[in-house]
């Protein structure tokens, strides 16, 4: 089974929806470069127009009015290959699989997929580093809970949720679902979505869906449109942190890997002979990114904003006095969770 | 001088720069210095016609820079999966990928390829020999998407059917599965390419700690499981990020252990001559070649599995095979910071916590390689009452880094 294959090159993926559109009316030059650019590369109408509309095989047709397909009807969904097959095949084990189907959706998934051999097994695989405490997928009332909150987000629907927050204490939201967020570092699903505020789903929220104890579906469909809220950070902070590195201890390279799931800009100070680099995050995950950086001890040098050092400094000058000092082994406490 | 072309033959000789490009983001053409200076302009502009939206470019005084930059979280598909999907093709390829599912729609019972020649003509004007029609169709038979029947000397072809579930409602939950595994599953490019297949995208799932640039080893991956499913020995090229150079290694490969902090992932192999188990990055990993069947494949599994606990990381520690132990006191308010004790419990990877007086806590470990938890132990910086170990090296080389960070950012510093 091969990956690296031209079955999946997007531009047969392109070429069939220009084929789709051209099998029941005329399509013109600018229509096909539309589709070129949403399913292709940028330059990827430079080459495929000209095959599809002649070269040796032309799979379009001129019109007066455009191209049509020389197919006898629209490309018919091809079946699935191997590889994808062995794909599927290997995700029937994954304890999150079933999260999406009820038991009786699995076996029918299963006798389809029986004979093919999984791509991967789980047990191929330990994820060394992975949080202790991940969700309980398998766990039937998270399933169920999960599915409501599914089937909420697909169909536009409100959820009337209760919630375990700090100390247990259970809270009622009404919430708006935009998106579900999963960590692979958590090993968690969250909720991010518009809670109710004075009349309006207005606030923007994150819930644990592991703390989620009761959900319902609410008839309300608000007129509010999740497409602006996808994909975007619940709140940026206004400025990157920025950070000096020497190079020291492969500190380059493992901090540019480190923190590859940021946006980040990289420069290099040719005077002082170190690396900036800026980072830009949310100021939910500020505790998690300074932490992070503490990691890397000495080899890595915060620059600023000036909250972010004062709350390195801090943290710093309390480890030099809790070894080296006098001072009473209590912790920090204006530095917040971390 | 040849045309330029956005689609690619070879794999790895875009990976290369795909990761510098995603990975530094500050290099510029002179810091490739290993290739041509056309080269260079050719991925680099492949790269930008792929990435677009992500490349970002500027000068500085070292020539042109170009960066990907990519927050996993603002992204609904991982764009790196382009490079899976821009592999070249002929002419025939593309003209056979749509007319042959075309004829064998309106004929399910099958063609055979003389027969296929022949529509070919008759319905579309296009001609092609035999011998490229049957090529084609074995490709697809192998692929798995086209099923032959032979009777006699003649070999007719058909469609495959869909699967079962594929016909039943159940499929339309599929979207959703296939929105969530493209992005929390390894090989989660295929799933972008199923999601293609149901003319799809994922607008439901936001990936949050996602390394996307470790999509470019999955080829290397899927050499290294298919010599575990077979217990296999290999030969693996290696070259070193740090220092570029080159390396041979050779072992029965056993496992793939991930980092989810980093992305990184690591082949887990046992070397019988010095009978010993190790680690070699994937991103490193330049080639994959089966040297023969691996009898003590299943010894190396024990042998794994009576020692992986013991691992902190990827280390398996030192020849000597000794285990080192750590204990580290630290404060914790229990009626404010409890999250503080829930961390050491969620990441401290099976090390004892325990309650030593109100305010102070004790963490206990004992694994291969103290040097491999000191970034860990640095995250807790200013909470640490006390820390001793029996590697002593280690230990000092924690406590002159807390030194150096109070020179850095203590209030001497200007």
């Amino acid at each position: 089974m091969e990956l690296f294959d031209k079955l999946y090159n997007c531009y047969y993926t392109a070429a069939r929806h220009i084929l789709e559109a051209a099998a029941s009316r005329p399509v013109g030059r600018q229509e096909m470069e539309h589709l070129c650019r949403s399913y292709g590369f940028q330059e990827t109408f430079l080459s495929l127009i000209p095959k599809l509309t002649g070269g040796p095989v032309p799979l379009l047709k001129k019109e007066k009015d455009g191209f049509r397909s020389v197919l006898a009807s629209p490309p018919p969904k091809l079946p699935l290959t191997s590889l994808q097959k062995a794909w599927l095949r290997a995700l029937l084990e994954d304890s999150r699989f079933a999260l999406f189907f009820d038991d009786d959706e699995i076996a029918l998934l299963r006798q389809s997929l029986s004979g093919v051999e999984p791509l991967y097994r789980e047990e191929d695989f330990r994820y060394f580093d992975r949080f202790a405490d991940g969700d309980p997928y398998e766990d039937p009332g998270y399933r169920s809970r999960f599915h409501t909150i599914l089937t909420a987000l697909e169909e536009g629907q409100v959820l009337l949720i209760s919630y375990e927050g700090k100390g247990g204490r259970i809270r009622h939201f009404e919430i708006f679902p935009c998106q579900i967020q999963f960590s692979s570092k958590n090993d968690k699903l969250r909720l991010l979505g518009l809670a109710r505020f004075r009349g309006f789903f207005s606030r923007k929220s994150i819930l644990n869906i592991s703390r989620v104890r009761d959900c319902r579906l609410s008839s309300e469909r608000p007129a509010v449109s999740p497409g602006r809220f996808r994909f975007r950070p619940v709140k940026r902070a206004k400025e990157p942190v920025l950070l000096s590195i020497g190079g020291e201890r492969n500190s380059l390279e493992r901090c540019m890997l480190h923190f590859a799931n940021y946006e980040k800009h990289t420069e290099y100070d040719e005077e002082q002979g170190r690396w900036l680099c800026s980072i830009y995050y949310d100021t939910a995950d500020e505790t998690e990114l300074l932490i992070d950086i503490l990691s890397f001890g000495p080899v890595v040098e915060v620059l600023g904003p000036e909250p972010f050092l004062a709350q390195v400094r801090e943290r710093v000058c309390r480890q030099h006095q809790l070894l080296w000092g006098n001072l009473e082994p209590t912790p920090p406490s204006q530095s917040g969770p971390g | 001088m040849q045309e330029f072309q956005e689609l690619i033959k070879n794999f790895s000789r875009v990976r290369d720069y795909m990761r510098q490009f995603f990975i530094y983001g500050f290099k510029s053409r002179a810091d490739f210095g290993e290739k041509s200076s056309r080269t260079y302009d050719n991925e680099r502009r492949r790269i930008e016609s792929w990435l677009s939206p992500w490349v970002a470019s500027g000068y500085t005084a070292r020539g042109k820079q170009v960066s990907i930059t990519v927050d996993s979280m603002q992204v609904p598909e991982n764009p790196l999966y382009a490079a899976w999907k821009s592999k070249g093709f002929t002419d025939n390829d593309l003209a056979l990928h749509f007319l042959l599912p075309d004829l064998l729609t309106s004929h399910p019972q099958g063609l055979a390829v003389s027969q296929l020649c022949d529509f070919l003509a008759a319905e579309y004007g296009a001609l092609f020999d035999s011998q490229t029609v049957r090529l084609k169709c074995r490709e697809y038979e192998t692929a798995g998407m086209f099923l032959s029947s032979r009777e006699g000397k003649r070999v007719t072809y058909r469609l495959a059917q869909p699967l079962e579930a594929e016909t039943t409602p159940l499929w339309k939950r599929m979207t959703a599965a296939l929105s969530f595994f493209q992005g929390a599953a390894p090989f989660g490019f295929i799933g972008s390419t199923l999601l293609d297949r149901e003319n799809a995208s994922n607008r439901l799932f936001q990936f949050k700690h996602q390394f996307i640039v470790h999509t470019l080893e999955d080829g290397i991956l899927a050499q290294l499981l298919d010599a575990i499913q077979s217990r296999s020995q290999i030969t693996c090229e290696y070259k070193s990020s740090r220092t570029g150079r080159g390396a041979s290694l050779s072992g029965i490969p056993l496992k793939i252990f991930v980092s989810t902090q980093t992305g990184r992932r690591y082949l887990c192999y046992y070397q019988p001559d010095f009978r010993r188990l190790n680690t070699a990055r994937l991103d490193g990993i330049v080639s994959v070649t089966v040297t023969g069947p691996a009898p003590a494949f299943e010894q190396a599994m024990a042998a794994l599995h009576r020692n992986e606990s013991r691992c902190w990381g990827v280390s398996f520690g030192k020849q000597t095979g000794r285990q080192e132990t750590v204990a580290i006191r630290i404060a914790i308010d229990e009626a404010t910071e409890g999250h503080i004790l829930h961390r050491l419990e969620r990441e401290g990877r099976g090390g004892e916590v325990s309650k030593i007086r109100d305010g102070e806590y004790l963490y206990y470990a004992t694994f291969f390689d103290t040097n491999e938890m000191l970034s860990w132990i640095k995250s807790f910086t200013g909470r640490i009452l006390d820390i001793q170990g029996t590697n002593e090296t280690d230990i000092q080389k924690l406590i002159r880094d807390w030194e150096r960070m109070y020179r850095m950012y203590g209030p001497h510093t200007p």
